[in-house]
């Protein structure tokens, strides 16, 4: 993460000086989503999308996984008719995290008007979510609301970039390249993750969803990114609450 | 794609997916109120780490899965290896952008190992 210098106001800093901070914050996610959203394009080309189509669903959705499972749906043997409603549904099941998501980034932003907010968070995806919540808890930007449009606006359009370009080009990334940046994700997010080792019911937390969010998609899906980490969240919440009464 | 797919329908996929998308995101605008309280905060906090935590291990073992295919359990194991690894350094020494790329280093070098 880049360093914001301390200002007298909020207002006061402008919009390039956050601009700035969101950049350096995001690169790894922009230079990451470039890639990564290759595979997407080239999905969305073999389920008979358009460029603009999948430009459309990539910038709103932002979601790797959400949209490579509506384009498995459109393209698996036996598909009818009803797919494309299949297919919504699919991104919108496996996209429930981001209530989640923009409900912990929310708590953390001033409150403001309805529109404002929706420029804030509207583009949120798992990937600048991980960017925005660290920097917020640890050292919240000037601005913080266009900060995290800045962020998510910025992840949304190289996302957009990426898409765009697999299907056009039908590019085929190297396999070690395709998984160094894959690999590129975990890793950067485990060193957010450690910027708040000081906290550490945080800490326990994440400690349980790296393990229990693996074991349970087997058998849950990309729900279990959703519900294992609630269960979690909620379970080591009573906990301390006991230990605070018992004290 | 399924023949039956007209062009409509690819319309509603991307419009249908992402304006949904987009509606999910605006659920916790419309619960502000419920959600602005101390404790309500501290246990989005939790959960976001744990869903962090989550993304953190699923997509480290995809990654390697992807670059070892004929043994994704060693795949696995280098790549969580490697987060791991990131993860001590950044918590031993501060930062993020010099972890990061000791852990990537430690996958590229596995990996071509492995290719090679």
């Amino acid at each position: 993460m880049t360093d914001s210098p301390d200002l007298s106001s909020d207002e006061e800093a402008s919009a390039a000086h956050v601009f700035r901070i969101a950049a350096g914050d995001a690169l790894v996610v922009i230079l990451t989503f470039l890639v990564m959203f290759m595979g997407v394009g080239q999905l969305s080309a073999e389920a008979g999308l358009n460029a603009v189509q999948t430009a459309l669903m990539t910038s709103l959705t932002v979601a790797a996984p959400a949209q490579a499972a509506a384009m498995q749906i459109l393209t698996s043997e036996g598909a009818t008719a009803g797919a494309w409603a299949a297919a919504v549904v699919a991104v919108i099941i496996v996209n429930l995290r981001f209530i989640v998501m923009v409900a912990s980034v929310l708590a953390r932003l001033p409150e403001t008007t309805f529109w404002r907010a929706l420029g804030g968070v509207g583009l949120i995806s798992a990937s600048s979510f991980a960017v925005i919540l660290p920097r917020l808890m640890e050292e919240p930007p000037p601005r913080p609301i266009l900060y995290c449009g800045m962020v998510g606006g910025m992840c949304s359009l190289s996302a957009v970039i990426g898409a765009v370009a697999g299907h056009q080009l039908a590019a085929s990334v190297p396999v070690i390249v395709g998984a160094t940046l894959g690999a590129m994700i975990p890793i950067y997010f485990a060193t957010l993750i450690a910027r708040q080792k000081k906290l550490r019911p945080l800490m326990v937390n994440a400690l349980f969803g790296a393990l229990l969010v693996p074991l349970g998609v087997p058998f849950m899906g990309a729900s279990a990114l959703l519900i294992l980490p609630l269960i979690v969240a909620g379970l080591s919440m009573l906990v301390d609450q006991g230990k605070q009464k018992n004290a | 794609m399924p023949d039956a797919l007209s062009h409509w329908q690819l319309w509603a996929v991307a419009a249908g997916a992402g304006l949904g998308t987009l509606m999910l995101r605006l659920v916790p605008l419309f619960a502000r109120e419920a959600i602005g309280g101390e404790r309500i905060r501290e246990f989005f906090d939790r959960a976001g780490y744990g869903i962090l935590g989550g993304i953190v291990a699923t997509s480290a073992l995809r990654s390697g899965q992807g670059l070892f295919h004929g043994a994704p359990l060693i795949g696995s194991a280098v790549a969580i290896v490697c987060v791991v690894i990131a993860f001590a350094i950044a918590v031993w020494k501060g930062g993020t952008i010099v972890p990061t790329l000791i852990g990537l280093a430690g996958f590229v070098a596995a990996g071509l190992l492995y290719l090679g």
